[in-house]
């Protein structure tokens, strides 16, 4: 369980974001609202299913992966895996997964929602950098070696 | 896998597939095939995702 408030709040927001995309979604199918192509659709779920197999890996490479952001004393720096490419995998796949989710359930209209959840992220990240940088010995070393966060090459 | 992880893993997948039934309901019909094929994909993915971190 999180203890910390701030967390708290963000994991809430996450999940509205979720959740809000899902119930406009479902509006914007009854009201034909922005409809997306059926091939975009298709696609969509793939990136889906993209995102998740991306989440899957960092569970695999981290075992002491959690939703609760804590450093636990037997805790140690994962490096390997798709920890290689960037510091926060599981947050790489959760944003793929759910840019793709209004489209893979066929409208546009959900798209605007992902802000949401991007800028939720990107504030539970930086704070989760924060602790691990003051409470896991060697991470700021691997903040060296692997410069970006989510996305390869850019942030 | 012992009884309470598969207790709590089988809570999990059900939030997760009545989570997955939101869109049905705001729709107002199941008439939609995006989202079942939605509903299948990320239930099944979720389901392994659990599946392996109970192991």
């Amino acid at each position: 369980m999180e203890k910390r408030i701030t967390q708290n709040i963000l994991i809430f927001f996450m999940q509205t974001s979720f959740f809000s995309v899902l119930i406009v979604s479902g509006f914007a199918h009854a009201r034909a609202w922005a409809p997306a192509p059926a091939f975009l659709t298709i696609a969509a779920d793939l990136g889906v299913l993209l995102g998740l197999w991306i989440q899957w890996l960092a569970f695999k490479a981290n075992t002491f992966a959690s939703i609760v952001v804590a450093v636990i004393p037997t805790q140690r720096v994962v490096s390997s895996g798709v920890y290689a490419a960037v510091r926060h995998p599981m947050y790489s796949g959760l944003l793929l997964s759910n840019f793709f989710i209004p489209l893979a359930l066929g409208s546009w209209c959900g798209m605007p929602l992902f802000l949401l959840m991007l800028a939720v992220v990107i504030l539970r990240l930086l704070d989760e950098e924060k602790l691990l940088r003051q409470s896991l010995p060697g991470y700021e070393e691997y903040r060296q070696n692997v410069k970006y966060r989510i996305i390869p090459g850019i942030w | 896998m012992n009884a309470p992880a598969l207790q709590a893993s089988a809570r999990i997948i059900v939030s997760l597939i009545i989570i997955s039934f939101f869109p049905f309901l705001f729709a107002g019909t199941f008439n939609f095939w995006q989202a079942w094929v939605f509903l299948a994909l990320f239930s099944t993915a979720q389901t392994l995702i659990i599946r392996y971190l109970s192991k």
